[in-house]
């Protein structure tokens, strides 16, 4: 096999928080993972789908945390998406008629055929299961899926040994259960990463997981190669870094594709702009305007009115950019092969619900990507593990504590919007690890049993990152708030009744109804490892 | 082939395959589909399938383990932690179960002790939580908290782990270099201590491996003469300091 002159790793990371009330007949919330599906996950799998029926030669990372796993096999929500489809499809229908007329009618007549395609694909196509859509993407060669933490907790503000490891493990467990396979990859939540977590991952079975590049390039050992090869941490579980130019052409909000001025202005939604009285029925309790979907004009530029969005030239612009895109990492590579004894790595990882719901041309410039990719003498799409084939030496050094957010640090999950729920996540972690020791070798009955999993649940939920990000990006605060409190109070109040022996059994079945993830969890493994 | 007209449209005509292609359309495209009956009423758990409970009972029972468990801190034993935040600043937390009769001090020093990096951050008992902005990145930390009597005696009444912040900057490319305090060719990096900490340095020393600070100074007494050396400025209010990141070469 000739060597290649650089891989492309090119990974999405798909993650929601686990939203599910079926305490409520209709919840708000629950929209972010019916817009994801709509927008991103069909448009994205379709996309991968159509490139593999074409034989066109990819290879993509893809990661699934486990809540979006829980959600999208959970029977509650996938009914519930169908009656959201359900009324997409009626408002375009009336969005159809109202435009008659006018020049937003062919994107009113868009959005219906959107709408309607998608509960076909959803229903008949893929019978409700995208997760199988994406296992057959694994087993035909062009994914490589890796795990993340159970709950996406974030890691290094956890403070404690047991929370960390369970995170890990459990979101493993969940993985393997899916998919029936070991990932030899990991998505850190937020890249973030502190000295020691590789001693957690290689426990695990991890081969590699990603950071931000200042995380290599900041390593204790300068990296020979800098973002271009990854590290080996001492333990043989390697480091990717994310390549910070290639990165920024798609995440920047100012400079990057997204920002184009023929693509879809995401901010421009009918939801804000038509009367409420025709928007009720498919706005939150008929009065409060929220984003709808249906979306008529373009970025179109600073200080202009907007203009209308015409999908035909996003789509060539979206071309151009994964042209201008190839050319750039075609070029970095070859400035770096010279110096190399590898191939180089440029590894760019981006949250897959970038594509499609805030880029809504992101799918159709990843498929550009990835065609002109396949053509490509000099360079290929690569996973994690096609580059440890190709190069079993690696620089040993420990990285630099890192994460891919504000300043590249932990200050936007630890700051004065929300430090007040560290101690309160510490204290649960520590209170939980206490019984679990006290309690080896007793006998637990059943019921406690059940009260001692669900607690751990409970605890789970509680950590996830997407809560202290909330809080501080200030969008649903009293959501975020509620669920903490939420996940907290049932903790305790579990955690009470098994010392007090006075489990309520209808109380525990609530409870495991209303978080229902992590079937399988085992409350004996919250323990910090020996 | 004959050729159907709409009696409301007579100047449109269709084939029979028309006719076909266009109800095959419509069927595959509107055809309501069929499992958006809502809500499910009845929900069980799957560990315990034998108990249904409906919607509204969830709603009660979650409502009511809110309100009965509200997450609180429980006094138990006083307890200090350290969570780094970046490379310049770290979080610290704390849970003290005793009365104070005098201030409470937040004493935070880089380990190992041979560091002599050491600065007191005063704080209120009002309080049990304060971000603290650090004088050198890359170095590891641990934190007492004190109460301070009228002889300004400290007693301690927690202490935290000792952690460590990243540095700012690369590992020198070759790590046997030896340091060259008088070289300020490379970045000089200005830490300032954010004054509405007012923390108090004390003892601030040199040279640490490669990334460290080469200022040394008692603040009370040598740190005029060092802002004035490294500033220019007779300004010892600012509290500005200045180091030089050397061994980045």
């Amino acid at each position: 096999m000739s060597q290649p002159k650089g891989f492309l790793n090119i990974v999405l990371h798909a993650h929601l928080p686990f939203v599910c009330h079926p305490e409520y007949k209709h919840f708000f919330e629950e929209n972010w993972l019916f817009e994801a599906i709509t927008e991103c996950y069909i448009p994205l799998l379709q996309m991968l789908t159509r490139l593999s029926q074409e034989q066109v030669k990819y290879r993509l990372t893809l990661s699934l945390s486990p809540p979006l796993m829980a959600m999208l096999n959970n029977e509650l929500l996938q009914t519930r998406y169908l009656a959201h489809l359900h009324k997409q499809i009626e408002l375009a229908e009336k969005e159809v008629i109202r435009t008659q007329g006018t020049a937003y009618h062919d994107l009113a007549k868009f959005y219906r055929q959107l709408y309607v395609d998608t509960r076909n694909i959803y229903q008949a196509q893929y019978g409700c299961d995208i997760l199988s859509v994406v296992q057959a993407l694994q087993a035909s060669g062009h994914l490589e899926l890796i795990s993340s933490a159970a709950t996406h907790g974030f890691l290094p503000l956890l403070n404690s040994e047991a929370a960390v490891r369970c995170q890990i493990e459990t979101g493993i467990a969940s993985f393997a259960t899916q998919f029936g396979l070991q990932p030899a990859g990991f998505w850190l939540p937020e890249c973030a990463y502190y000295p020691g977590l590789e001693n957690h991952l290689q426990r695990a079975g991890v081969q590699y997981f990603f950071v931000d590049a200042h995380g290599v390039e900041h390593a204790g050992t300068r990296p020979r190669y800098g973002v271009y090869a990854p590290l080996d941490c001492g333990n043989a579980v390697l480091a990717f870094a994310r390549h910070p130019a290639c990165s920024q052409q798609v995440w920047s909000a100012g400079t990057g594709y997204p920002g184009d001025a023929l693509y879809r202005e995401y901010h421009s939604d009918i939801g804000f702009e038509l009367d409420l009285d025709y928007l009720a029925p498919y706005i939150l309790d008929e009065h409060v305007r929220i984003n709808t979907g249906i979306k008529y004009h373009r970025v179109t530029g600073d200080n202009l009115p907007k203009a209308l969005y015409q999908p035909q030239q996003a789509a060539a612009k979206a071309r151009l950019h994964a042209e201008d895109f190839i050319n750039q990492c075609r070029q970095h590579m070859a400035q770096q092969a010279e110096n190399m004894d590898r191939p180089p790595i440029i590894t760019t990882p981006f949250d897959a619900e970038l594509f499609g719901h805030w880029w809504f041309e992101g799918p159709q410039w990843l498929e550009w990507v990835l065609r002109l990719a396949a053509s490509d003498a000099g360079l290929q799409t690569g996973t994690g593990s096609d580059y440890t084939q190709h190069c079993t030496q690696h620089q040993v050094a420990t990285p630099s504590a890192s994460t891919w957010g504000e300043q590249g640090y932990s200050k936007h999950w630890l700051n004065a919007n929300n430090d007040w729920i560290y101690p309160l996540l510490q204290q649960a972690a520590a209170d939980l690890e206490k019984l679990v020791r006290a309690l080896q070798g007793s006998y637990v009955n059943p019921l406690q049993e059940r009260a001692l999993n669900q607690a751990l649940r409970s605890l789970l939920l509680a950590q996830a990152s997407d809560w202290p990000f909330i809080l501080q990006t200030g969008t649903t605060v009293a959501y975020a708030k509620k669920r903490l409190n939420d996940h907290l109070a049932r903790f305790h109040y579990l955690l009470e009744s098994v010392q007090t022996n006075a489990i309520n059994a209808r109380y525990l079945s609530a409870l495991e109804i209303l978080d229902d993830i992590f079937p399988a969890i085992d409350f004996r493994d919250f323990q910090a490892p020996i | 082939m004959t050729r159907l007209q709409s009696r409301h449209h007579p100047n449109m005509s269709f084939s029979t395959q028309d006719l076909l292609a266009i109800d095959k359309t419509i069927s595959q495209n509107y055809t309501p589909s069929s499992p958006v009956i809502l809500p499910i009423e009845r929900l069980r758990s799957r560990h315990a399938p034998q108990q249904a409970l409906q919607t509204h009972e969830l709603l009660a029972i979650s409502t009511d383990i809110t309100q009965r468990y509200a997450p609180h801190l429980p006094t138990r034993q006083s307890e200090l932690t350290l969570v780094p935040v970046d490379p310049t600043s770290v979080y610290a937390y704390w849970n003290i179960n005793s009365e104070q009769a005098g201030d409470l001090v937040l004493r935070v020093y880089a380990t190992p002790a041979s560091v002599r990096l050491m600065f007191d951050v005063p704080v209120s008992d009002l309080q049990n939580r304060q971000l603290i902005h650090l004088p050198s990145a890359g170095l590891s930390y641990a934190a007492v908290i004190a109460e301070r009597d009228a002889d300004n005696k400290l007693t301690i009444l927690a202490s935290a782990d000792s952690i460590s912040v990243p540095p700012l900057y690369p590992a020198p490319p070759k790590p046997t270099r030896t340091h060259t305090p008088q070289s300020h060719t490379k970045p000089t990096e200005v830490i300032r201590l954010d004054p509405a900490q007012k923390s108090t340095p004390i003892a601030i020393h040199a040279p640490y491996q490669a990334h460290h600070t080469d200022a040394c100074f008692d603040y009370a007494e040598d740190a005029p003469a060092f802002f004035q050396q490294m500033t220019g400025s007779t300004n010892n209010r600012t509290r500005h300091c200045v180091f030089n990141i050397s061994g980045l070469n």
